[in-house]
């Protein structure tokens, strides 16, 4: 569990600028819109922001809010009366949990003047739950604001998306997510830059890598196993593939982790290398990429995302591993 | 709290309606002649006005004036529908109450007179979400309902409703609005509200909203919120995260140039200043499918862009060939697929772009064959060359027992041109010797792509050198293409028991030969465990 400080800086919001001056706007011009749209990618900070907002429209005590005061605190708790948050259940959005909405959206509010629902993940809505939210969506009862988040609007019924405010939330810059992790979580300043650039400018994947070493781990053992495969003949790889293991989402994640290497190496051949994301292992990589040369590393990422993409369409675990294996350029004799 | 711009503006009556002329001139000819049927189903495609048009006919059916050109928008009845609150419109949200539960219940109360007006109206809105069930308990009702009631059915997937309700109603096809209509209708409503825009602004507004009114005054209300005094094409771009066509000029010139490092520079410092992937992919397609118009058919008149555009494109098309172009495009379409798939935009992309770069630097590539180093490579056995040098001499006429000779030998030749050149090797697999003459062997290629390659001078010297060794003389090479046979000699790879492979299966996990089956090319081996 988090305690409370945590809370206050798990929901900075981090970049977006650009979004809040309009919001705040927004809110100031009382030219509010009923229902708001954030898309982008996971981790890039759509909920953050959606709850930020919130308290721009709850917070009586100032605009920009307060960040003090029991409104903003009780929507930073997610326990404020006016504030519901919608999530999946069982990985999707439900029609029931629509139409619960259905009845709270008629509700006068508590204490605030709006009545604010947060509908995370709306991608993961089931057909008849993204069309039971239509008509709401377009007419709703005069104080209800719906603010929706979602990794892409191609995801959505272009019917929803029409029906919103939609702010595409970008990439944040390396620099300013370092400075945050620096501040906010006394992370030192070289780890700080390493996680920056891993996160591909979404603050939230930063964060996972803190509060989750696990995961920080693991990568750097992919990547040990990663350049271990490259230099393992046949037998040596079908052997470490055997021991594997049958756990697929770990597979795939290992996988993101060996396309950002490759990809890292391909930069690296090609003279970029200060776009490196994995900068702890430059050397490594650096020597792993010129041994290997550009032709193979090509080879090597497009066998990577095809196994990737295929383990995404349900394709066999164990074969897609071994088939890599036997496919995977390297720089042994035999392979 | 103030409404948004596409509920406060929704036209009131049929002139407020903008590029649906055919709908609306069929309707108020039913209504001025009296003959309104029904059932009606509006279809189209979002923000193009059915439920508008559906909530205007209820108007004009039940409007009190005695004007001809209805509604009025001033009677009881208008002005009750226009507030939300005439009991006679009832407006159903069939995504919502999509059950038979709920269509019963509406049977039940369809038989009950108006309680104000002459016709009951009642709009089934997101109609292709009703249950099949759903929608056979409404069949009967919709072919013959009570005299005083109106349906007006709408929705944005007319493919979904089956045909036994469709052939009940009259339906109109909703087309999407054009852009110069848009364009009129926001400034408009951009003056009405004091909304300053640049005229500019206002046609990208309508491009982006793709024949949509309402996702044109979404957008339209997100730029005013901005607070700026005026909205310009720069906001409107820099807010949807659109590209401008020199900067896609640009990245299309670093990717024939082959300059990649500067390239995902590039990207990367479009991205930070607020680039939106997908959408850059789009634009950057877009660019590229005009190159390829321009390279195909030099029609500069179907392209809608300015001179000196063209003039780029036009540039830039004579650099790469045809076929290239088309690669190029067909790379970038599959990234829009793999960027739903998941993988981060921004690496999607630069992989995307990577790709293209291997494609564009394929054929150099070809150029330099592998170096294998020569440990590796069986040495070419010395028995087989034994019974080439004691060969008689040669007479004019072509030689059968030679060409057996060289047909018997061929794995050997092959292993010892695979210790000088693997792809040459490689190049032979697909290739039979065809004549012997005195001076000159014939080969027969399956491929011609593969009789090119090893016509080179470097391979065809290699060759050359092979044979004469082995026929003990000089000898030179004739390539041609041959139809290929059914099945092509196959070389010698390691006896299937050393294979590293089958060696693990056999002593790691205790498997057995159990027998040997010869594939093209290759020996397949099927294992069995104990």
């Amino acid at each position: 569990m988090l305690s409370l400080n945590n809370w206050r800086a798990v929901c900075e919001v981090i970049g977006h600028e650009w979004v809040l001056k309009l919001l705040e706007n927004a809110v100031r011009k009382g030219v509010l819109s009923h229902s708001y749209l954030f898309t982008g990618p996971d981790g890039v900070g759509k909920r953050t922001l959606a709850l930020e907002f919130a308290r721009y429209l709850c917070c009586r005590v100032s605009l920009p809010p307060c960040g003090s005061c029991r409104d903003c605190q009780e929507i930073l708790g997610r326990t404020h009366p006016d504030l519901k948050l919608l999530e999946p259940e069982n990985g999707s959005i439900k029609i029931e949990q629509i139409r619960e909405l259905h009845r709270e959206a008629f509700l006068a509010p508590h204490r605030s003047p709006y009545r604010i629902f947060i509908i995370s993940d709306m991608d993961k809505a089931t057909p008849e739950a993204a069309n039971s939210l239509l008509k709401i969506l377009e007419e709703p009862p005069l104080h209800s604001i719906f603010l929706l988040t979602a990794t892409s609007p191609e995801l959505l019924l272009p019917t929803i998306v029409s029906r919103c405010q939609v702010f595409n939330l970008r990439p944040v810059p390396e620099s300013q997510i370092q400075e945050f992790l620096e501040k906010n979580w006394g992370v030192e300043s070289y780890k700080a830059n390493i996680l920056a650039r891993l996160s591909e400018g979404c603050p939230g994947k930063a964060i996972r890598f803190i509060q989750e070493e696990e995961l920080f781990k693991r990568r750097e053992e992919d990547l040990e196993a990663f350049f271990y495969i490259l230099k393992s003949d046949t037998v040596a790889r079908l052997e470490w593939a055997g021991e594997f293991g049958k756990d697929e989402e770990r597979l795939k994640e290992m996988l993101n982790w060996w396309i950002l290497a490759a990809r890292d190496m391909l930069l690296i051949l090609e003279g970029a290398r200060e776009k490196v994301v994995n900068a702890d292992c430059l050397g490594k990589l650096e020597a792993t990429a010129v041994k290997l040369g550009k032709e193979k590393t090509r080879m090597g990422l497009k066998e990577l995302r095809s196994i990737l993409a295929a383990l995404h369409r349900n394709a066999n675990l164990r074969l897609a591993l071994d088939v890599l294996m036997l496919k995977l350029p390297g720089f042994s004799q035999e392979v | 709290m103030s409404q948004v711009l596409y509920r406060k503006w929704r036209s009131r009556n049929f002139d407020e309606l903008i590029g649906q002329d055919h709908v609306v001139r069929t309707l108020k000819n039913a209504i001025k002649s009296g003959k309104i049927a029904h059932a009606y189903l509006f279809a189209g495609p979002r923000g193009t006005g059915k439920t508008t048009t559906a909530r205007i006919l209820a108007k004009a059916v039940n409007c009190l004036s005695t004007d001809q050109d209805k509604p009025c928008n001033r009677c009881e009845i208008c002005t009750a529908i226009n507030e939300g609150r005439c009991l006679d419109l009832i407006e159903i949200d069939a995504a919502s109450n999509r059950g038979i539960d709920e269509i019963r219940d509406l049977r039940e109360k369809v038989g009950f007179m108006p309680t104000q007006a002459r016709y009951k109206v009642y709009v089934i809105d997101e109609v292709h979400m009703l249950t099949p069930e759903a929608f056979n308990a409404l069949l009967k009702t919709l072919e013959e309902p009570p005299p005083h009631v109106i349906f007006v059915l709408a929705t944005t997937a007319p493919d979904r409703i089956p045909p036994t309700v469709l052939s009940r109603c009259q339906r109109f096809d909703f087309r999407r609005i054009p852009a110069k209509d848009i364009v009129e209708r926001l400034s408009y409503i951009a003056s009405q509200e004091g909304i300053s825009v640049e005229p500019e602004a206002l046609s990208f507004i309508a491009h982006q909203a793709m024949g949509s009114m309402r996702d044109a005054l979404s957008l339209l209300d997100q730029l005013r919120a901005f607070g700026e005094e005026k909205i310009t094409l720069e906001l409107a771009r820099a807010i949807t995260g659109a590209i401008s066509q020199e900067t896609i000029a640009e990245l299309v010139g670093l990717l024939v140039r082959g300059q990649t490092a500067e390239l995902i520079a590039y990207l990367d410092e479009l991205i930070e200043r607020g680039a939106e992937p997908k959408q850059l992919l789009q634009e950057l397609i877009n660019y590229l499918r005009n190159i390829l118009l321009i390279k195909v058919s030099g029609d500069k008149a179907s392209l809608d862009l300015p001179q000196e555009a063209i003039e780029r494109m036009k540039d830039y098309s004579a650099l790469l060939p045809t076929g290239q172009w088309i690669k190029i495009i067909r790379l970038l379409s599959r990234t829009a697929l793999e960027m739903r798939g998941g993988l981060s935009p921004q690496l999607a992309l630069e992989m995307a772009f990577l790709e293209i770069m291997e494609a564009a630097s394929a054929p150099q590539a070809q150029e330099t064959p592998q170096q294998s180093p020569p440990k590796e490579a069986p040495q070419p056995p010395k028995e087989a060359i034994q019974p080439a040098q004691e060969a008689p001499p040669a007479p004019q006429q072509p030689k059968a027992e030679e060409l057996a000779l060289l047909r018997a030998q061929w794995a050997n030749l092959l292993a010892a041109i695979r210790s000088v050149d693997k792809a040459l090797e490689a190049l032979l697999r697909d290739c039979e010797p065809v004549s012997v003459l005195e001076n000159t062997v014939t080969l027969g290629f399956y491929y011609p792509l593969h009789r090119e390659k090893a016509e080179e001078d470097k391979r065809r010297r290699t060759l050359e050198e092979a044979l004469s060794k082995l026929l003990g003389r000089p000898i030179r090479v004739k390539c041609v293409v041959i139809p290929k046979k059914k099945a092509q000699p196959t070389t010698p790879k390691l006896p299937p028991a050393e294979d590293p492979v089958v060696k693990v299966a056999v002593e790691k996990l205790g498997a057995r030969i159990v027998g040997i089956r010869q594939e093209k090319g290759g020996e397949h081996v099927q294992k069995e465990s104990p």
